[in-house]
């Protein structure tokens, strides 16, 4: 895992960084590589692209940017990927005692599923000598998160990795990630 | 005979993703029940109902839908089992399905679906999902409960549970069978089966998939046909099972081919296990393997700053006792929240939901008030320690019933109507009485810990005698294991950490199974590490070495002032140099004249953004650690601590991260309010309900979705409309001009403005 990445999520500069924070954010990656159990599923699908909505599996996504996004596509990867709920437990238990490890951990933890993610990415291109597109994720652009609920209905993300939605959508464990990837047609 | 379940229902009505298969049981019978018969007629010998989610939270008519799946079933002329699968949602405090709603979505379905032979709940990922749907089962019905969970390849759950202790809980709570589906196929079942079978003393169930999901063009192929299933289906019977089936891509020749293979291997149920095993959600404490240590620091008797905690609802408090005792060495934590003017039920359930939110250590729930230890067992995620039962009728009668339902593991104290015997000989009667008496309420032997009772050696001599006696008698030949609170010997004696450790010491000697002590006490630690050591438990003397090296780094020297080690963030300096302050400062002008003006030179270079937020976090928790030292010794001499201006924070319903919040809350209570933090996910009644109980008044919110921002401006307008109090408002997708349009007084775009906010609003800096 890259420090810099994490240090740059605190909004530290490693120049005036004291040697006690470094300590901080070296134990807390360590913590978060070490006593974190990382999920992944995820499911190739094709998909029918038009200006205004994505549909998968006979389900329709309304989204103008999803459909910039998977313009030209014809199957999409769709995934979800987790650090699991004891990620969760270990920085709140670093809030009751000492906020700034918390902090810490929360930044690692953000730079630890991102890395997750990128290695399914490379894991998917290697398996299938196939090209993606950049992930997309119910939330961004005019996808609305309450749309989360059909993506959770293409892959079992519940039963198979943990993954949970509340009723305001939040995911849960915390440090979760879905994301549609188109594939590039060749 | 084994005993054959069906297969999958899923994989055969091949629906459309969305589609919601229960519904088939009103809307296409006929498609569900030829499914059904194709498994008998496949040589099944129970049917699963079509009721895997019919629960409310996915159908409005979810009883209906249950009573016909059940009907359904029933038709085919087998034996039936009512299907209950996991709710799809996380339980609190991480998710928002309270417990006992929960506990109430799977009554409704016991209670529409009894006309079945057997519950079975299946595919359950979560132990304290798993023990919801096990009250509701047995409050409503008494059939016997199957359970099924599913493991990864590991052999853990996803919440973190492995086989040992996920089947500990499970078989405490009363299942009849318990076993794992889904998740992997049959080979990769076997290991896991094998693990299994060594932890349980319950029949087994084994119910794979057909292999691992492949997907083509996005449908789903399972990679297991009939005969590789059924000839893996034949390794796992050989292990010792019950019940055989099928999950996810099975079929009714997987069914058939695996009935075939394995109809004349018998059924075995596994050895009696008789370790006593005590877990939480994810660990488990096992009695046999070493003297165990449960920490004795939450509990208010005689000890001044825990009963302030308490009176003040300072649940923070509590976890950071139950985090450093464990980090000192506890393997389970006592909670008892006995005081007398507080509500005790409610305050030891939320310490309990608390602690297990932070911690994996199990708890040894302790009351001597009904109410509040059945609340608390009941939420227990685990398999727990009660404290405690002991030989009075009255008292067996009460808690019995209570360790049956709920499970756990019962310290009984050798006392009865009569008082405490002197002898070790009467209080061995007593203890023979319990074991007896709770077999008639159908709890094991193994599932009681004995105690012989410490007596203070200062009033008799023969005291600590009697009480290694009794131990030793109850461990050797009752075959039981024992369990003492230590410091009780040294009551009214000085230097009593002396007489404590070499008791304990004697105590081991003697057989000691567990003692209830204080692991932040280098003298009880040093003699336990010592004794392991000593009888060869401690292989290279490798913890007692560990145990050394832990006293000597918590000592510190430096030469810094207080204001300059806030300034740096050193959190133990500026705790250590507060006391030395103390000795000759008034707490006021310390907290004037190095805290706040050390907070506020940091305050200022986070502004002018020449530190940020970490660093500032840093020097409030340093500033934490002050306070907290002054507070200390406020109470302790006897002085009031209560300070500063009341300001109640919240994060709005719906919204259950709260990082923003909780950083709020430090530099708030570091600046000198009164913080008083209500939590996340809160209703805006409650809010308002704590507005007008404190008399509170300012309120700072926050939120961080845009689904929640709606339940933030029904919180602003509900406390505007009844209280006269003032709302900022922060977190993630807030901005200054959405603030205003839902009404908020002030928006904070960091935890550093809400200080400004609140200083500015009530006129000082303190």
């Amino acid at each position: 895992m890259n420090k810099q990445d994490v240090l740059r999520h605190m909004h530290i500069s490693p120049i005036n960084c004291s040697e006690n924070m470094i300590t901080i954010i070296d134990s807390s990656i360590d913590k978060i590589l070490n006593s974190t159990a990382p999920k992944t599923l995820y499911r190739i699908f094709n998909c029918d692209v038009s200006e205004n909505e994505t549909v998968i599996n006979n389900i329709v996504f309304k989204s103008k940017n999803l459909s910039e996004n998977l313009s030209g596509c014809k199957k999409v990867v769709v995934f979800g990927a987790t650090l699991g709920i004891e990620c969760d437990r270990l920085i709140q238990r670093s809030i009751i005692t000492d906020t700034v490890k918390a902090l810490a951990l929360q930044a690692s933890a953000t730079i630890r599923i991102e890395e997750i993610c990128d290695l399914l990415e490379e894991e998917i291109k290697l398996a299938y000598k196939i090209n993606l597109r950049k992930r997309f994720s119910p939330g961004y652009g005019d996808l609305d998160i309450c749309e989360q609920k059909k993506l959770f209905s293409l892959i079992e993300l519940t039963k198979r990795i943990g993954i949970t939605l509340t009723d305001t959508y939040e995911m849960i464990p915390s440090k979760s990630v879905t994301a549609f990837i188109g594939i590039d047609n060749d | 005979m084994i005993k054959y379940f069906d297969g999958a229902m899923g994989t055969m009505l091949d629906l459309k993703a969305g589609e919601l298969p229960e519904q088939l049981n009103l809307t296409n019978p006929k498609k569900i029940l030829a499914i059904h018969n194709a498994y008998s007629s496949a040589g099944a010998d129970i049917i699963t109902a079509n009721t895997f989610g019919a629960n409310r939270l996915k159908y409005r008519n979810s009883a209906e839908i249950v009573r016909a799946g059940v009907a359904l079933a029933k038709q085919t002329g087998k034996k039936v089992a009512l299907d209950i699968g996991p709710t799809g949602k996380l339980l609190k405090p991480f998710g928002d399905l309270p417990f006992e709603e929960c506990i109430d979505i799977f009554s409704e379905m016991v209670k529409a679906g009894s006309d079945a032979d057997y519950i079975l709940l299946e595919t359950m990922s979560d132990t304290l999902e798993i023990k919801a749907g096990m009250i509701a089962a047995k409050e409503n019905c008494s059939l016997p409960i199957i359970v099924s969970m599913i493991f990864d390849e590991n052999g853990r759950l996803l919440t973190g549970a492995d086989i040992k202790t996920a089947c500990a809980l499970v078989e405490a709570l009363g299942a009849s069978a318990v076993g794992l589906n889904c998740g992997l196929g049959p080979k990769h079942m076997i290991p896991l089966v094998k693990e299994l079978k060594k932890h349980s003393s319950l029949p087994i169930i084994v119910m794979p998939n057909a292999g691992l999901p492949e997907s083509v063009n996005g449908k789903t192929f399972y990679n297991v046909d009939n005969q590789i299933f059924a000839k893996h289906m034949v390794e796992i019977a050989k292990i010792g099972v019950s019940y055989l089936g099928g999950c996810c891509g099975t079929t009714p020749q997987h069914i058939s081919s695996m009935i075939s293979a394995t109809k004349n291997i018998k059924d075995v149920i596994p050895k009696y296990k008789t370790r006593t095993i005590v877990t939480s959600y994810s660990e488990s404490v096992d009695f046999s393997d070493k003297s165990v240590i449960i920490g004795e620091r939450i509990n208010p008797t005689g000890k001044k700053l825990l009963k302030e905690a308490l009176r003040n609802r300072d649940i923070d408090y509590i976890l950071r006792e139950g985090i450093a005792q464990r980090d000192a060495g506890a393997d389970i934590l006592d909670v008892n929240m006995g005081l007398p003017d507080i509500n005790e039920t409610e305050l030891l359930v939320d310490s309990v939901q608390e602690l297990q939110a932070i911690l994996s250590t199990p708890l040894q729930i302790d009351s001597a008030d009904l109410n509040a230890l059945e609340g608390a067992l009941r939420i227990y995620n685990g398999k727990p320690m009660i404290n405690s039962v002991n030989g009075k009728e009255e008292s067996m009668r009460a808690v019995f019933p209570l360790a049956k339902k709920y499970g756990g593991v019962i310290v009984c104290l050798c006392l009865d109507e009569n008082g405490i015997p002197s002898s070790a000989e009467k209080r061995i009667e007593i203890a023979k009485k319990i074991v007896k008496t709770a077999k008639e309420y159908g709890i094991n032997k193994k599932d009681l810990i004995i105690d012989a009772l410490t007596m203070t050696v200062s009033t008799d001599n023969k005291n600590a005698v009697e009480t290694l006696k009794a131990v030793k008698y109850i461990k050797n030949r009752l075959k039981l294991h024992t369990v003492l609170g230590v410091s009780n010997i040294s009551f009214g004696l000085p230097n009593r950490e002396a007489i404590n450790a070499s008791f304990y010491t004697l105590a081991l000697q003697s057989g000691l199974s567990a003692a209830i002590i204080n692991p932040n006490s280098a003298a009880m630690m040093n003699a336990y590490c010592s004794y392991n050591a000593l009888i060869g438990l401690d292989s290279n003397c490798a913890e007692y070495i560990n145990s050394v090296v832990k006293q000597e780094n918590a000592v510190s020297l430096s030469e810094m002032t207080l204001s300059d080690s806030i300034i740096k963030g050193i959190k133990e300096e500026s705790a250590r140099l507060t006391k030395l302050l103390l000795q000759n400062t008034n707490p006021l002008d310390i907290i004037n004249n190095h805290i706040i003006t050390a907070l506020d030179t940091v305050g200022e270079r986070f502004e002018k953004n020449t530190l940020f937020l970490p660093q500032l976090l840093m020097s409030a928790d340093s500033a934490k650690s002050a306070f907290d030292e002054i507070k200390k010794h406020l109470i302790l001499n006897g002085k009031n601590s209560e300070n500063g201006n009341t300001v109640i924070i919240a994060t709005v319903e719906g919204d259950i991260h709260d990082i923003g919040k909780n950083i709020v809350k430090v530099l708030l209570s570091n600046y000198g309010f009164n913080v008083i933090d209500l939590g996340k996910d809160i209703k805006c009644e409650k809010v308002l309900e704590a507005v007008l109980k404190y008399d509170a008044k300012l309120v700072g919110l926050s939120a961080l979705m845009t689904t929640t921002v709606v339940n933030m401006e029904k919180t602003i307008d509900l406390i505007h409309k009844n209280s006269k109090a003032k709302v900022f408002v922060g977190g993630a997708v807030l901005t200054r001009h959405y603030a205003q349009k839902i009404n908020a007084d002030w928006y904070a775009k960091d935890a550093m403005e809400s200080v400004r906010i609140a200083q500015n609003f009530f006129g000082n800096s303190l």
